[in-house]
């Protein structure tokens, strides 16, 4: 059979599951919006649009997502150099650290925050309670990851030959900085403020968390329309208004992100600590205080019951199933939580690992070339759509034959998979696209078959990498809120619904006992990455 | 050894085109059974993407590859047996070096115990017995060569096809490891197509040369015949002439050194053709010196009409002339070659 066509083949699985759980509901979405009632009707987005409080939330959501970026890029960069291109006791312990904030749950981080902030926390004579610095400061928080990160190890990897001849020609340190060691870092900044941009512009869980009714985002937004206001008109529209801005904000990363490529590269040393690294120190001090305080306020109202060292919390949450306000123990939400990832993490791993071998093999002609650069090009999309929207598109779609999953169990991991998918997708490629074509042919030449190609040298040089990718995928899911509110069933709530539902009850009771479960919630999650990231060191790199 | 298949190879007509760039242009190429031909060529030329062709990992636009008379366009590179050794080796790192060697005998399944014995063999037999369960990152590049060579051996080709075998190391290894290459692939009496831009390495390990030049053979035959009659004064320059004489220049060289030249024919000549001899019979006036390397210094000198400027060398015993000095010229017939 010729190559091309084993290619068509092995796309088809792919390609109807993409279809069926992704372009399907994201389009019935989009007609919602366009079709209200049956009939073409551009005109009511239009109308939507207009209303002062949506102009008020795209205003919003542009305004923090862009004030975020900005702190975070510029707290994150001081902080990047310190810990990746300097030496000094503790660093590692400290870049272990600014990993934490990027795998936790939203509502965790929003119910944190609130407590750090609310009138009795250890910040609450600051009165950001319910303020948009709150907000701000949340995405913050989860973003610096990002940018420590993605410019840390651009930093590591840095050629120092550049920056050498500078200073060699004459350069003082801080002329080297800004003729020749930022504009190498200027791809791999850019990368991680479109990738923090974005992330803001789509957070759900913090803002629902902390900014109430007073603060909405799109994402927001949408979910309040959806399921307080009933008007699926609305939020079609403002999800068309997002699917917009994103997709335009990653052609725009595509471009700025792409490093150029050096020939042969040399490697620079970390240096000692020195005197001046001052100020950078203070930034990551700052970040500390950022990242750890609102850990602790979580961990301490959590243990703290009458003023004394206590379990009760746990205790309540696990006879939370006799309470008809919340109706769910912990322990139910938690097997509820872990058998939803189970099985979202084993479709977002089998998927992601098919998609990942498929567009990494090399076309040998222009045909090939166009199947496998389409393929690539469309499972870019669920990055790019918001997980209420794909929620909300689930909720309205997959209700009727061929598709109908209202009752299924899959409904959720599946929601959950998608949300998961790019991540997986995006750890594999590179790795894959890493390994010379020629090794390949090295193989085959000595009479391996194709199978036998794959087998012997990708999935070995993969296995690590998809180890890792998988405890990215299960905490994604575990902590997946935004899909997974539209999407679960209201007797059998996930652990991150159980937390919100209780943030939602009245008295400070409720938000401690959130508190708790946002503790194991995170422990759970922590445990998962933390073993399965040691099998590969660059697992958040890919983002 | 194993009793190698020795296969016949014919490439005919071949084309391999890239774009409206055509790298390799209607070649025929015919390799005997365990013969040794070596194909060589400036880079860029296309030989390796001849090599590629024939190992079936690049399709042809047009043409075929023939081994043992069977036509290959229908036989996917897995099974046509060509086992290519390219320029770095290409060992699978995640592998030991044993596992790399045995990595073909594993495809097809063979016992446990036999591929044992075979690697250690194979590995004694490239030098390497005491490294077998070393990574193949903590390998030098030359051992690296010797284990990607004993890999492609274990697969029992009946064609062996080496992609700039020796390119990637240094001069000192190079020479070594080119011996015994040499001496292992003749021992073995694979039918071999080596690729390479090195007149050296081309001489060091094959029977047969084939000149390619854009694509296209511009010269073939044995070793000797190629290199005592290249046949245009870009194949004399290719294979390292210094100059090329044509008409009363080459005349008088040709009648000087009593070699039967056709009227009007040209001759390709080494510096080394042209010695400072006390003795010598041909007149010249120096000009000027020039290092080529740390053992060599070519001279740049003027002979008397009709022949004019050439380099040449300094004769045993004599000393280095200088600049404007007259010096006596003998030829040596043996680094002269007419073209045609």
């Amino acid at each position: 059979m010729k190559r091309i066509a084993v290619l068509s083949a092995w796309s088809i699985a792919p390609v109807l599951v993409l279809i069926a759980f992704f372009i399907v509901p994201v389009g019935a979405m989009m007609g919602q919006g366009l079709w209200p009632g049956g009939r073409f009707d551009p005109g009511g987005i239009v109308e939507v649009l207009t209303r002062p409080r949506i102009r008020q939330v795209i205003a919003f959501t542009l305004w923090s997502a862009g004030l975020s970026t900005i702190i975070t890029v510029v707290l994150g960069m001081p902080i990047a150099r310190l810990l990746y291109a300097t030496t000094w006791p503790g660093r590692r312990i400290f870049a272990a650290l600014f990993l934490v904030p990027f795998v936790l749950p939203t509502v965790v981080v929003g119910v944190a925050f609130r407590l750090l902030l609310s009138e009795s926390g250890r910040f609450g004579f600051l009165g950001l309670d319910g303020s948009a610095t709150a907000i701000i400061l949340a995405m913050v928080f989860f973003n610096l990851t990002v940018v420590v990160r993605i410019v840390g190890i651009a930093w590591e990897n840095r050629d120092p030959r550049a920056a050498e001849a500078a200073a060699s020609l004459g350069a003082n340190p801080m002329q080297v900085f800004w003729t020749v060691t930022l504009p190498a870092l200027a791809p791999a900044v850019a990368a991680a403020a479109s990738v923090v941009f974005l992330f803001a512009a789509t957070a759900f869980g913090v803002v629902l968390t902390l900014g109430g009714l007073r603060y909405s985002t799109v994402e927001t937004e949408i979910y309040l329309l959806t399921v307080s206001h009933l008007d699926l008109q609305g939020a079609a529209a403002l999800s068309i208004v997002q699917l917009l801005i994103v997709i335009g904000l990653m052609l725009l990363s595509s471009r700025v992100g792409r490093s150029r490529s050096t020939g042969g590269r040399a490697r620079a040393t970390p240096r000692p600590v020195q005197w001046r690294d001052a100020p950078a120190a203070a930034c990551l001090g700052l970040g500390f205080v950022l990242i750890g305080a609102p850990l602790v306020a979580l961990l301490s109202r959590a243990v703290r019951f009458d003023g004394a060292w206590s379990l009760e919390y746990f205790r309540r949450l696990s006879a939370a199933g006799d309470d008809p306000s919340i109706g769910v123990s912990l322990g139910d939400a938690l097997e509820t939580s872990l058998r939803v990832a189970v099985d979202a993490t084993l479709i977002a791993v089998v998927l992601g690992l098919w998609i990942a071998l498929l567009v990494t093999r090399r076309p040998r002609t222009a045909s090939e070339r166009r199947l496998l650069g389409g393929i690539d090009a469309i499972f870019v999309l669920p990055l790019g759509v918001s997980a209420v929207t794909l929620g909300f598109g689930f909720l309205i779609a997959l209700n009727r034959p061929p598709l109908d999953f209202r009752d299924s169990a899959m409904l959720v991991p599946l929601a959950q998979a998608l949300v998961a998918l790019p991540l997986v997708v995006r750890t594999l490629t590179p790795v894959l696209r890493g390994i010379d074509e020629r090794m390949r042919e090295a193989a085959t030449s000595l009479g391996a078959n194709p199978r036998q190609v794959l087998t012997t040298i990708d999935l070995p040089r993969v296995s690590r990498p998809l180890v890792a990718a998988a405890g990215f995928a299960f905490a994604v899911s575990m902590g997946e809120f935004g899909a997974t509110s539209f999407v679960a069933r209201a007797d059998s709530p996930t652990l991150p619904l159980l937390i919100y539902r209780l943030i939602g009850r009245p008295g400070e009771g409720h938000l401690a006992m959130a508190a708790a479960a946002a503790v194991v919630l995170a422990l759970v999650i922590m445990v998962v990455v933390v073993v399965s990231d040691r099998s590969h060191e660059r697992g958040v790199a890919q983002w | 050894m194993v009793n190698p298949v020795k296969a016949q190879v014919d490439v005919e007509q071949l084309t391999v085109s890239f774009g409206a760039k055509r790298a390799v242009a209607e070649v025929n190429v015919s390799v005997a059974p365990g013969e040794v031909t070596a194909i060589l060529g400036p880079s860029g030329c296309g030989k390796s993407t001849l090599l590629r062709a024939i190992a079936g990992l690049t399709e042809p636009s047009s043409g075929a590859v023939f081994i043992d008379g069977a036509d290959q366009r229908p036989i996917p590179a897995h099974r046509r047996g060509c086992v290519l050794l390219f320029q770095d080796g290409q060992l699978f790192d995640h592998r030991s070096v044993a596992e790399n060697v045995g990595y073909a005998l594993k495809l097809r399944r063979a016992p446990r115990e036999q591929v044992r014995v075979r690697v250690a063999e194979l590995l004694e037999l490239v030098g390497l017995g005491d490294m077998a369960d070393r990574a193949p990152a903590t390998l030098s590049g030359g051992e690296r060569q010797r284990v990607a060579l004993a890999r492609a051996l274990a697969a029992e080709p009946r064609v062996l096809l080496l992609d700039e075998p020796l390119s990637a190391l240094d001069r000192e290894l190079r020479t070594r490891l080119a011996d015994d290459l040499a001496r292992i692939v003749r021992d073995a009496g694979i039918t071999t197509i080596v690729v390479t831009h090195d007149h050296d390495e081309a001489f060091v390990l094959a029977d047969n040369v084939m000149l390619m030049r854009e694509g296209k053979i511009v010269q073939s035959g044995p070793l000797a015949e190629v290199w005592g009659g290249p046949k245009d004064e870009w194949v004399a320059g290719f294979l390292g002439y210094d100059q090329v004489l044509d008409g009363g220049a080459a005349a008088a060289v040709a009648r000087a050194a009593r070699l039967v030249l056709e009227p009007g024919g040209q001759l390709a000549a080494r510096a080394s053709a042209f010695v400072t001899d006390a003795s010598g019979e041909l007149a010249a006036r120096m000009n000027r010196v020039r290092r080529v390397s740390a053992t060599h210094v070519a001279l740049d000198l003027e002979l008397d009409d009709p022949i004019g400027a050439v380099a040449a060398v300094v004769g045993r015993g004599e000393a280095v002339p200088r600049a404007g000095d007259d010096v006596q010229v003998a030829i040596d017939a043996a680094q002269l070659a007419p073209i045609g």
